[in-house]
């Protein structure tokens, strides 16, 4: 996968560059809108994480571009301004996706994962992992083809953990993938807590390649057994 | 007391107390007038009779009886000393006789006094009527009176009216004054006064409430400010933990490093996220409203907290919902069932219970729980945190609180042991 991170803040650059290379994508940077210009000119990219305050412009003009040359390029937009007209704006423009900074990397990766995936396997909204397979239409979850049947929030758990495989999920990451940002989280890690110690209990009981690795107190990994 | 009633019942009173006294002066300054003129008149009729009778000695006996207005009689030499040694000059009496013409008593003015005339004694008492003088101080003090009246009441109402109507800028301002708020940002404007004390007092509120409204957007725009800037450097820290995270060779202490930092750094960015969104509401930064199904997503939002209510043993009965649209912006509407179930189902207790129903426009959210130990007063307040839950930032209330404020829903707050209840009014 070839990503394209336009931040002007060179230490979040370097932290989202380092972690989606560590899993094998490559990754370039461009700190100002007509740096990002040129790059989309001269290169394709699968997906554009798109920093929205940049100090030469505003970079939904990027994502203006991207969609008038009809680029087959996912857009994620990272705004710090947490504002909902971004929000809309962006989306209204073409953007597959949102993010308010902060931020969790889980969930980048998850989200930038879901819209290559999109963009690449169109129609066929199935992901295979092991003897694990999505039916991402039908909300659905097979193990060596038997239905493992969830609940709706074990199952938004275990698609987070599978779009961040081998990697550590903190606690934080999944209450807020789980509840959002505009709740308030009391009793959430106990109640993540035993949802993904059921969760474990089942991938077990179907004898799941993956399972879910608690690691220490900071969070969990899905890994291969 | 109004000022007004004051001012006129005091002025009131000074003029009542004035116009008696005034009364009383005239009363006894023009009867003393009276007693002059009358005992001047009744001096110079004296000598007028003396005289005659000085030229005509034997008309004396005529006069014994009151002859006209006056009478003569003869006393011993005893009785003449006497009356010199009592009254040396003569002596003024005020007289009640019966006057059979008129059948009634009447005041008379008495002169005595007595002389002597070729070696006899004689006394003699000159009358005169006092009937007329006092009908005139009569007339004279019921028109006085008359016209105090008169006057007391045109005072009355003139002061009334003119007071009424200087102090009109006063009351026309405290009324703005009265109905403004600073949270809506607007402008008073005065009625030009031609008074100063009033121009003054228009001019320092005016003052008064600029300087509070740039004070007002500062300290707002502070905080939206601040929570901004610290975006990117907690945005960060987190990212650098979560890479820390991943290095493979983590032992348990600095695992448990990482944890703690991590758990801190979201509390910090959530509170931050919070606070901002409570800015952004403040400012009104969310125009985008549509019309939402207010039943349909109080009930989405509430399927969302399904699995949450299972694990603490909560049953959620909705009841009586009836259909609710209002034009809102979504995301809010969304924060603000979200905030009111997420509150509902912390301060429950296991096993315990939440009630929700839409009716006449109101939406009821009872739950469960202990009695809250502060102010009700406090509840929507920021940081009023008086549960003892680290992971609560005590904004939930408050940010309900602000998104009814920015719509004028009206929001109250009862409890009845052992249920709390909020409502809402849309």
């Amino acid at each position: 996968m070839k990503l394209l991170i336009v931040e002007d803040e060179p230490s979040m650059q370097n932290s989202i560059s380092a972690y989606f290379s560590k899993s094998g994508h490559v990754c370039e940077i461009a700190a100002t809108q007509k740096n990002a210009e040129e790059r989309i000119q001269l290169y394709h990219y699968d997906c554009i994480i798109l920093d929205i305050s940049l100090p030469d412009g505003n970079g939904l003009r990027i994502l203006e571009q991207v969609k008038k040359k009809k680029l087959k390029t996912g857009v994620i937009i990272l705004s710090a301004k947490n504002s909902l007209d971004d929000k809309v704006e962006g989306l209204t423009l073409g953007a597959d996706d949102y993010l308010a900074k902060p931020f969790h990397f889980t969930e980048l990766n998850a989200r930038v994962t879901a819209i290559v995936r999109r963009l690449n396997f169109q129609g066929n909204n199935q992901i295979e992992i092991g003897n694990i397979r999505f039916d991402l239409e039908a909300q659905k979850v097979f193990i060596q083809e038997k239905e493992l049947i969830l609940k709706k929030k074990e199952y938004e758990l275990l698609l987070f953990f599978v779009s961040n495989t081998d990697r550590v999920v903190s606690k934080s990451s999944l209450a807020e993938h789980i509840w959002g940002d505009n709740s308030d989280r009391t009793d959430s890690f106990d109640f993540l807590y035993s949802q993904i110690k059921n969760l474990r209990k089942r991938l077990n009981e179907y004898q799941s390649d993956y399972n879910i690795q608690a690691i220490y107190g900071l969070g969990y990994k899905l890994v291969q057994e | 007391m109004k000022l007004l009633n004051l001012t006129t019942r005091y002025f009131l009173t000074l003029i009542f107390i004035l116009l008696i006294v005034w009364c009383a002066v005239i009363y006894f300054s023009m009867r003393t007038t009276i007693y002059m003129e009358t005992d001047e008149y009744l001096s110079f009729r004296e000598n007028e009779i003396l005289l005659e009778l000085k030229e005509n000695p034997i008309a004396i006996d005529d006069h014994f009886q009151y002859n006209g207005d006056f009478k003569i009689k003869s006393l011993s030499e005893k009785e003449y000393t006497q009356f010199i040694h009592k009254h040396k000059n003569g002596e003024f009496k005020d007289v009640k006789e019966f006057i059979a013409s008129e059948g009634e008593e009447e005041s008379f003015r008495l002169r005595r006094s007595v002389f002597k005339l070729e070696n006899k004694y004689y006394q003699i008492t000159i009358l005169t009527t006092l009937t007329k003088s006092e009908d005139i101080l009569f007339t004279i003090l019921i028109d006085i009176f008359i016209f105090s009246i008169a006057f007391f009441t045109l005072v009355f109402v003139l002061n009334k009216l003119i007071l009424r109507h200087l102090w009109k800028p006063f009351y026309e301002t405290l009324a703005k004054i009265k109905q403004y708020k600073l949270d809506t940002e607007s402008n008073v404007n005065f009625e030009p006064s031609r008074i100063t004390e009033f121009k003054e007092l228009n001019e320092s509120i005016g003052a008064l409430i600029q300087n509070n409204l740039s004070v007002y957007q500062q300290q707002k725009h502070f905080i939206e400010n601040a929570s901004h800037e610290m975006q990117t450097p907690v945005g960060i820290i987190q990212s650098k933990l979560e890479l820390l995270m991943e290095e493979p060779n983590l032992n348990k202490e600095q695992a448990l490093l990482i944890d703690d930092i991590n758990e801190q750094i979201d509390r910090l960015s959530r509170l931050n996220k919070t606070l901002l969104l409570l800015s952004k509401i403040e400012n009104n930064q969310f125009p985008e409203n549509n019309l939402v199904d207010i039943t349909a997503l109080f009930v989405k939002c509430c399927d969302n907290f399904k699995e949450l209510l299972e694990f603490k043993n909560i049953t959620l009965q909705m009841i009586d919902l009836d259909k609710l649209s209002v034009n809102m912006n979504r995301d809010l509407a969304e924060i603000l069932f979200s905030n009111l179930i997420k509150n509902a189902i912390n301060h429950n207790h296991s096993n315990g219970s939440i009630l929700a129903t839409i009716k006449d426009r109101t939406l009821t959210l009872s739950n469960t729980g202990d009695p809250i130990s502060f102010d009700p007063q406090l509840l929507f307040e920021r940081f009023n945190k008086k549960s003892d839950n680290p992971q609560s930032n005590g904004l939930g209330l408050s940010i309900v609180k602000k998104i009814c404020t920015l719509y004028h829903y009206n929001i109250s707050y009862t409890y009845t042991s052992p249920e709390h209840t909020l409502s809402i009014l849309f």
